[in-house]
């Protein structure tokens, strides 16, 4: 039975358990694993393959796009352990490419100088390409060792020779083997582009000299200036020949030599307002000439670009508010305060255009924009740009406009005691600043009941919330309100507002078990109290133990007491008590804590005349009932009795 | 005390206490905002603040100015498709967080071309821990990569036919749909870049497809630029949208069915008529013992 029922236990507090751990079948596919618990691991096919990718394309010279693969790798997610030696490889690889692509260009640039004649410009470039040569073969030596490397991190030597990664591994072992062939390439190109320079070098062409000389070494930006100078190859002068003008190194005029070898042309400059640039004038011999003269760059000459500041004042507001309007307003001026006229003025929010006007004669703008409802709140950016005009650079401010919405705020008036089910009366206002918030929608929230109300045009609002009962027993219980402004330059506002609730079920089911309890307590009380009552003086009818002074007749019997006798034996008793009461009544005697019923027997006996024989037989029988084993019959109780009654008689005759 | 009185008040204690343990015992199944685990979403509810919904019914009958998360991991009826799209018609931003789930039948019901593939998508290079955790990168210049650098899936797949949305990001040219399994690339296996977040305007709301629905888990939304991501979609109509969440259509695990039933019980017994019935019970069972034991009260004297 035992084990039956520990067995019964268990498997209910199991079955109780099993919502706790089971979890039911998920979608196809898992939908996700802790992400803490997750083992860190490189996946180091894909990591082969892209670097695989990315040297292929070095090995075919597209350059940008290997560095544009190389810089998204340089972001892969990598286990700490191999993340230096990861960086370190992707590191290598993007010098590399940094250095094939310089050394691509840098030979491409010599052979277009050699084309040109211009050696010396060209030697420059090829002595660039020698060490950039020398740079990328180590560059490559330090890439095949951090394959190796990288590779045996990845646990590449690791894995079968038929795997996709000893595969990748040994692609990327070719494409390593190309980029050498690659550098070998670049290198046999330098050497054609030296041998070339040499041969023109061999060919002792004649030196070209070109003078410069601009009319004025400053100008304003959009003006003009005059370039002229002189083309001579030694004492020769070099007639007829094309002059190209250079500004910043981009050609922008040509001009041909005259008989005498000068050349006239005239700048324009171009409208960046930059404060200064250079000329220079360059002569590449063409068809016949490249057989006997060698180009001429002039000295470059700086001209002074001018122009004149705009000076930008901007009145902004520091706070704006989502739907309302704000005005940005201004001064746009020369460095010296000439108010300028016309200009254009452009205002953006966070970069989008929200207006845009043309200063007037005073310089003056005043822009008006409405600010999108929608905007975050929080710092945003405002920025004023004037356009350059002319002579005049443009410019531009920013400031720093923090969006914010207007305080509300909201008044609520409930009852202090609510006692449930009720209707709970809730009223209250909503205003801010600028006044009374009308239309603005009040939701109020209370005991899992919720209602909404909008203001009216004084910014009152009042609803009554109709509260069944709920499980609240009694508390003070929070009525929430919340309110959201019908303009959206208002922010929104809550209020809690505490109301103590009483449950009348509840109450009434607490009043109930309370009593029921009391009813219980106190019917257990009564028999409690009976119960010791009788442990004293009433012997029930199964009773069969004899109290150990039987022989003694030591047992008190508190004679004063009040007594309620059960069964035979209370009657029996009952009988005695009654005659014992007679007795004590007309005798005198007094039947004490400390005396048996034999002892008052006999202290009763001289005064008891007749009464003796029955009130002997009565103790007797009382002792008998008291103390033996004896269970006394009905006839005993009816002879008792007759004791009782005849001692009662004689004692009042 | 009999025995069987013993096993009986005993049986009762621990259906009682085994009762209250489940009632108190956070819900473990997946996006469950209760769920304080690593997959819950208790994170994000309380720093979006997020309102909880069951029924669609609670939307908001003017939904500018709110969004609603969905997980849709359990089919949609006519109705709530319906209601779904009287939210967005009426201004709502809907986003819609898919992998495996049901998503297709909610933006096809919007009339978007759109669609989740169901695919898992893996990228081997741009993850956090392992490829079946892809990076997300390369957003493209809209509200939503507002403060946004990366963000992190879990489990994820992509989108496909977004002709006629807009795509806000791309996971990386490494990843790649495992249409088989196996975990690594092969060649008939399509590779990325693939649209992986995207929405589309409907009516006067917005409808945002996110193809991983775990960026919310508790577990996730600290990584990276999850929690600012959550922020900036819900936030693609409005500033400071108030947020709802539905937990209607997700997987129910046993825990959920038993808290169900327990809060069916509870609901019963704290009505009115309930827990009138349960005092009845109560005084019956107290007084009748008391009655049979006494023959009645007056005769116990």
């Amino acid at each position: 039975m035992r084990l039956a029922a520990v067995a019964l236990i268990c498997v209910i507090a199991l079955s109780f358990l099993v919502p706790c751990t089971l979890v039911n079948a998920q979608p196809a596919f898992v939908p996700h694993e802790d992400p803490a618990a997750a083992q860190s691991v490189m996946d180091s096919y894909s990591f082969l393959s892209e670097y695989a990718d990315i040297l292929s394309l070095i090995s075919l010279e597209q350059y940008a796009n290997a560095s544009s693969l190389t810089e998204q790798l340089s972001h892969i997610t990598v286990p700490e352990d191999l993340s230096y030696v990861i960086n370190r490889y992707n590191n290598i690889t993007q010098q590399l490419i940094g250095a094939l692509s310089d050394l691509k260009n840098t030979l491409d640039r010599a052979s277009f100088l050699l084309n040109q004649n211009r050696l010396a410009e060209a030697s420059q470039a090829l002595d660039n390409a020698g060490v950039l040569v020398a740079r990328a073969q180590i560059l490559l030596g330090e890439l095949q060792d951090a394959t190796a490397t990288v590779s045996q991190r990845l646990g590449v030597f690791a894995a079968p020779a038929e795997s996709k990664i000893r595969q990748a591994y040994d692609t990327l072992q070719g494409l390593l083997a190309r980029l050498t062939q690659l550098i070998d390439q670049y290198h046999t190109l330098l050497q054609s582009i030296n041998k070339q320079a040499e041969e023109i070098r061999a060919e002792n062409l004649e030196v070209t000299q070109l003078t410069l000389k601009l009319k004025s070494s400053s100008v304003f930006v959009g003006g003009s200036v005059e370039a002229s100078g002189v083309l001579t190859a030694g004492t020769q002068i070099l007639s007829n020949r094309i002059v190209q003008l250079l500004l910043d190194g981009t050609q922008v005029a040509t001009a041909n030599t005259d008989a005498n070898g000068n050349f006239n042309a005239v700048l324009n400059i171009p409208y960046n307002y930059v404060h200064s640039m250079a000329v220079q004038a360059l002569y590449a011999p063409l068809n016949g000439d490249k057989e006997v003269y060698l180009a001429a760059l002039s000295p470059t000459l700086t001209i002074n670009v001018m122009f004149y500041d705009t000076k930008l004042t901007v009145v902004a507001p520091t706070v704006a508010y989502p739907g309302l309007v704000y005005t940005v307003s201004g001064t746009v001026t020369s460095q010296q305060g000439t108010p300028l006229n016309q200009r254009e003025v452009r205002v953006l929010f966070d970069g989008g255009l929200t207006g845009e006007i043309k200063t007037y004669s005073s310089g003056f703008f005043s822009i008006q924009s409405t600010l999108d409802a929608q905007t975050k709140t929080g710092a945003h950016i405002l920025t004023v740009s004037v356009d350059p005009d002319g002579d005049y650079a443009g410019t531009s401010q920013q400031k720093t406009v923090t969006v914010a919405k207007i305080a509300s705020s909201v008044n609520v008036h409930a009852p202090p005691f609510v006692f449930l089910p009720a209707g709970v009366q809730i009223f209250g206002s909503v205003s801010s600043s600028s006044g009374p918030l009308k239309n603005a929608k009040v939701s109020l929230e209370f005991a899992n009941i919720s209602t909404v109300v909008r203001t009216l045009d004084d910014g009152t609002f009042s609803s009554t919330m109709n509260i069944p009962l709920s499980t609240v027993f009694a508390g003070f219980q929070n009525i929430k309100v919340t309110v959201e402004p019908a303009e959206p330059w208002q922010a929104s506002a809550q209020a809690n507002n505490s109301v103590f609730v009483l449950n009348s079920v509840s109450i009434a089911f607490t009043c109930v078990a309370s009593f029921s309890v009391g009813v219980v307590l106190y019917a257990r009380f009564a028999r409690s109290k009976q119960k010791k009552s009788e442990a004293k003086i009433v012997i029930p009818d199964n009773s069969s133990a004899v109290p150990e002074n039987t022989g003694t007749f030591g047992v008190a019997v508190p004679v004063k007491a009040e007594f309620r006798f059960e069964g035979v034996k209370g009657k029996v008793l009952e009988a005695y008590v009654k005659a014992l009461r007679a007795v004590e009544s007309m005798t005198g005697s007094v039947l004490v804590a400390n005396m048996t019923l034999r002892e008052f027997l006999y202290e009763a006996e001289p005064k008891l005349g007749d009464a003796v024989s029955p009130f002997s037989e009565l103790t007797v029988l009382a002792e008998k009932t008291l103390y033996s084993p004896y269970a006394p019959e009905a006839q005993d109780v009816s002879k008792a009795e007759e004791y009782a009654n005849e001692i009662g008689r004689m004692l009042n005759r | 005390m009999k025995t069987s009185r013993v096993l009986l008040a005993l049986i009762l204690v621990i259906i009682i206490s085994m009762a209250a343990l489940l009632w108190f015992f956070p819900p473990n199944g997946d996006f469950r905002v209760e769920n304080p685990f690593w997959n819950g979403m208790s994170t994000v509810a309380s720093k979006a603040k997020l309102t909880v919904i069951d029924t669609f019914d609670s939307l908001s009958s003017n939904p500018k100015g709110t969004a609603l998360l969905l997980v849709p991991y359990d089919g949609f009826s006519d109705v709530e498709l319906t209601q779904l799209n009287d939210y967005v018609s009426g201004g709502g931003t809907l986003v819609v967080l898919d992998d495996y789930g049901f998503g297709n039948q909610v933006l096809s019901s919007l009339g978007l071309k759109m669609r989740f593939t169901g695919e898992q998508m893996v990228d081997p290079l741009f993850d956090y821990r392992n490829k079946f955790i892809p990076k997300i990168t390369d957003f493209m210049a809209t509200p939503i990569a507002t403060n946004v650098s990366s963000i992190v899936f879990n489990h994820a797949t992509c989108l496909n036919d977004t002709s006629g949305s807009t795509v806000a990001a791309y996971s990386s040219s490494f990843s790649f749909l495992d249409v088989n399994g196996d975990g690594s690339w092969d060649n008939s296996e399509p590779n990325g870049p693939f649209p992986v977040i995207a929405y589309a305007k409907v009516n006067q709301g917005v409808v945002v497809a996110v193809a991983d629905p775990s960026l919310l888990i508790n577990g996730m939304i600290g990584l990276d630029d999850n929690l600012q991501f959550v922020n900036n979609v819900c936030g693609l109509q409005s500033a400071n949208p108030k947020i709802f969440v539905d937990q209607s259509h997700l997987v129910k695990t046993p825990l959920d069915d038993a808290k169900a039933d327990i809060s069916f019980v509870y609901g019963v017994v704290a009505s009115p008529v309930g827990t009138l019935s349960l005092i009845v019970v109560l005084l019956v069972l107290s007084l009748t013992s008391m009655w049979r034991k006494g023959g009645g009260f007056g005769k116990k004297r």
